[in-house]
């Protein structure tokens, strides 16, 4: 049965994750009104690129090569970890979600390493933009992962359904507000980067991609959108801990659309919004640490 | 036991024969580290599988009488890091051929025999003396070795601050050594008295502020990014790897030689590790000296290795000893998994720094190509203390960051707060030790040459790349295999998950070059939209990459801007630097010692220069004596 989970969770983000690219972005069109790109862009896109050759820098070392393959890699191991249908992970364990959060830093670690890789001055900006960003989210992160851990008890991912109800209605609201915000910056989105903007202006993710092409980019954009799919998996189910309760199969169409949810709400939040000052970020990402901080505060309140 | 006390003696010949002006005397030194690691390993690990005690007694000649020595499983995990970077530094420094290496030759291994020969007598010596022999041991060699290039103004200070450190140090721990020994007759650790707890209080805090300096716990750091620099890369793997994780070895040692401990002592341990490695890091990030980079890595490091041994204390104290118990398996992981991937950096960084002779990381670039080895070693070290999966970092942090999160359910308040605390530290080291290893890997080893000497260097002697792979070397298989050990939890998971990753990425990889195989590939420059007057100085360097966090951690640093206008009808060239430095050391310990410096100063009109006034100054204390006597 665990290994059951395993299979449907990969096989749903494996299919589905691309998806969410073109919901979000129709919503952006849809405020915006215009008709937007269809929904499946991102598919055609991936498949346009596997058939593509590739264009290499004299600059570049193995390294860009290796990072596509890293950054996929790693964000599919951290899938197998993920709960689903109330039942953990066959390779969950005590601490799993500590293991998660360092999976996560691979792919980036590479990413970066192969930004810098290519001796870009652009590329450069958006790999120190990146880390910085990283850096200081990366205590929030532990700390929702904190409130995720003790509320349902266990210490691992599959305690994200280990509470048959809220108990505690502040933390996890707060919990999951952090965790949204964490979403957007991990993904580099509005508010916290301009994936549409011009090169040397915001571009915090896009702009470290800029010489990879061919299948590089395709394994580079879906390991991106699986990066999504991820987060927004983490979302919905700090958001609706009661998500574990439903049956088998309804449970894997709640999940689809409340990540769908989570992607629409991407999109408002970018139709609505501006990107906020790049000076600004950091103190925006203390905001976040108090909110999970708080959320802590309030459970472990007795 | 008895095969330590040989190896002691085998070290200690190695060293004194490496004086000889014989042929062949560099060798005997060189195969001194060697031999006592071939020697030791094998006791170490049948300790560490019975977890068995040895004790032997000897009856040495005045002043030490009776002297006892135990080898215990905390002496065994310290003991691996010694033996380890102990060979594999030997090891290196026997295939560096270069002139200016050849030169302090036999000093060089006298000394470094010495060092291994002291550390590994403070190791196993169960008695006072005998450890503080060892103790004084290693300071003395260490001074000697820190001191190789001497010729140097800044290696002369950097010398001199440390031997400062080291002798407050050393009076600090004599200190808390003699109150815990009280009016007995022989000096073993077994006859210590146990204190009360106001002097055991005392105690703890002498050694700490003692041992805490060696192991460069901020804010008694002060000595460590000066050394470690102006030491060549194979002396400062020892000194980072082996020598600072004695002072945590003491900073144990006491803890188990006191039996009652006080909550407040976790919480001293706990919150200078989380300052030390927060502030250890972000100096880190700052640095473009990337020895000093290192150093400062190193301070980090054992930050958070305190921060373990302070919540075991607490945790102790509210009554989980199997949490607690864990806290110190996790920082002991972390001690050896650090001296591996330390040393493997920085013997890494002495392979670059002789090959082109720049400190300086942003003058570096692309010497991935040019040094294929060296960087490839030197990337998966910087992989490793990132804490990155499969690689050995990762498995101490998650044993404390796992024990951490078991804290937060206790129903006392001060234990889940000294555990959020925790978990924000480590959580922000993790995330800005990313940033610093990045930008030592992505800088140094990628990208384009920044300056004639990183363009112009060439490939190490091959015989450098054994010592550095055997390190990174067990940075997998440790990172892999390790987890297995810790049967308290589903550990064997986390090997298995690595395993898959591995396997994972790599299969991912070949597909991905089989299927740009089959398309039409090209290689051209790198995209610089259709601007083509770059030079390779247009890349980002390091300061560029951290300059968002410098600017945002400003008021930790001390930042000294220098410009140079160029101006006048001939302008000359204009320059333009800006340096991070310790606010600790510069505006901390340099202020303190100006003003003991001018206090005296003035004082000096006693020492006056007259023979007829010492003279009367002796009179007078006679005088004073005597009437001292009479009442």
């Amino acid at each position: 049965m665990n290994l059951f989970i395993v299979f449907f969770n990969v096989a749903l983000a494996m299919l589905a994750a691309p998806l969410m690219w073109g919901i979000t972005y129709r919503v952006k069109a849809w405020f915006a009104g215009r008709h937007g790109p269809p929904l499946l862009q991102l598919y055609y896109d991936i498949a346009k690129l596997m058939r593509r050759g590739c264009v290499y820098s004299r600059t570049t070392t193995p390294i860009f090569k290796i990072a596509p393959a890293v950054c996929l890699g790693s964000v599919l191991v951290a899938l197998i970890l993920m709960p689903g249908a109330g039942i953990s992970s066959w390779f969950g364990f005590k601490g799993d979600l500590i293991l998660l959060i360092y999976l996560l830093g691979i792919g980036r670690f590479f990413m970066v390493l192969a930004a810098l890789d290519t001796g870009s001055p652009f590329e450069g900006m958006g790999a120190a933009r990146e880390i910085q960003f990283a850096a200081f989210i990366e205590p929030s992160f532990i700390l929702v992962m904190a409130v995720v851990g003790t509320s349902g008890g266990g210490l691992s991912l599959s305690s994200l359904f280990g509470g048959t109800g809220y108990h505690n209605i502040a933390s996890t609201i707060l919990a999951a507000g952090a965790m949204m915000m964490i979403y957007l910056v991990e993904n580099a989105r509005i508010p916290f980067d301009d994936p549409d903007t011009h090169l040397e202006l915001t571009m915090i993710h896009e702009v470290m991609i800029l010489d990879h092409s061919g299948p590089d980019l395709a394994l580079m954009h879906y390991a991106s959108s699986l990066k999504v799919w991820l987060y927004g998996m983490l979302v919905v189910m700090i958001a609706l801990p009661t998500i574990g309760l439903f049956p088998f199969w309804l449970y894997w169409c709640a999940l689809l659309v409340g990540i769908s949810l989570v992607a629409v709400i991407t999109g408002i939040i970018e139709s609505a919004m501006a990107r906020f000052a790049l000076l600004d970020i950091p103190h925006i990402l203390l905001g976040i640490f108090g909110m999970a901080l708080l959320s802590l505060a309030f459970l472990l309140y007795r | 036991m008895g095969i330590f006390l040989f190896l002691i003696a085998l070290l200690l010949f190695c060293g004194f024969a490496s004086l000889l002006r014989i042929k062949g005397n560099n060798l005997i030194g060189i195969m001194g580290p060697i031999a006592a690691f071939a020697g030791g390993m094998p006791t170490v690990f049948t300790m560490l599988v019975s977890k068995s005690y040895i004790q032997q007694s000897i009856n040495f000649p005045f002043p030490f009488g009776l002297c006892n020595f135990e080898f215990d499983i905390v002496s065994a995990i310290f003991m691996i890091p010694l033996l380890l970077i102990g060979m594999t530094a030997a090891f290196y420094g026997g295939c560096i051929c270069k002139p200016e290496h050849a030169v302090p030759g036999r000093p060089i291994w006298f000394f470094f025999n010495l060092l291994m020969a002291g550390i590994m007598l403070i190791l196993v010596s169960a008695n006072t003396l005998m450890f503080l022999l060892g103790w004084e041991i290693m300071s003395w060699s260490s001074f000697f070795l820190i001191c190789t290039y001497h010729r140097k103004n800044e290696v002369r200070t950097a010398g001199i601050i440390y031997f400062i450190a080291t002798h407050i140090g050393v009076l600090l721990i004599i200190t808390a050594f003699l109150l815990l020994q009280g009016q007995v007759e022989d000096f073993n650790f077994s006859s210590f008295l146990i204190p009360e707890s106001g002097i055991a209080s005392v105690i703890f805090i002498l050694a700490l502020i003692g041992f805490g300096a060696k192991a460069g716990l901020v804010p008694f750091h002060v000595w460590l990014p000066e050394a470690h620099p102006a030491a060549p890369g194979y002396i400062s793997a020892v000194l980072s790897g082996v020598m600072c994780k004695v002072g945590i070895y003491g900073i144990v040692r006491i803890l188990l030689l006191m039996p009652e401990h006080q909550p407040w002592w976790g919480w001293i341990l706990l919150l200078l590790g989380a300052i030390s490695a927060v502030y250890g890091i972000i100096l880190a990030l700052a640095q473009q000296d990337f020895k000093r980079l290192l150093a400062y890595s190193t301070v980090e490091n054992l930050g958070i290795i305190s921060m373990g041994l302070g919540m075991g204390v607490l945790a102790a104290e509210y009554d989980m000893p199997d949490i607690s118990r864990l806290f110190f398996v996790g920082s002991a992981l972390h001690v050896i998994n650090h001296a591996i991937f330390k040393g493997l950096l920085f013997m890494a960084a002495g392979s670059i720094l002789n090959q082109t002779g720049e400190h300086d990381l942003n003058r570096l670039g692309g010497l991935l190509k040019r040094m294929p080895s060296t960087a490839t070693f030197m990337l998966i070290g910087c992989a490793a203390i990132c804490g990155l999966p499969p690689f050995n970092g990762f498995i101490g942090e998650f044993v404390i960051f796992t024990q951490g999160l078991e804290c937060l359910t206790h129903e006392s308040w001060y234990l889940p707060a000294a555990a959020v605390l925790m978990l924000t530290a480590l959580g922000l080291t993790g995330g800005l030790a990313m940033v610093c290893f990045s930008k030592l890997a992505g800088i140094i080893l990628l990208g384009e040459p920044r300056s004639r000497a990183a363009e112009d260097c060439i490939p190490v002697n091959p015989g450098l790349r054994f010592p550095l792979g055997i390190l990174a070397g067990l940075c997998l298989c440790l990172g892999i295999f390790l987890p297995l050990l810790l049967s308290d939890f589903m550990a064997w998971k986390i090997s298995l998950i690595f395993i898959i990753l591995i396997v994972l990425c790599t299969g991912l990889y070949f597909w991905r070059r089989k299927l740009a195989a089959s398309a039409h590939n090209r290689t051209g420059i790198t995209w610089d939209c259709g601007y083509v007057g770059g030079s390779n100085r247009i890349q980002y360097t390091g300061s560029g990459l951290v300059q968002p966090l410098t600017r945002f951690f400003k008021p930790l640093m001390l930042r000294k801007k220098s410009v140079k206008i160029p101006s006048g009808i001939f302008p000359d060239k204009g320059r333009w630097s800006i340096i991070y430095d310790d606010l600790i050391l510069d505006a901390g310990y340099r202020q303190l010692f100006d003003a003991i410096k001018n206090i005296c100063f003035k004082l000096r009109w006693i020492q006056s220069g007259h023979l007829n006034r010492y003279i009367l100054y002796i009179a007078l204390v006679l005088i004073l004596l005597l009437i001292w006597e009479l009442l």
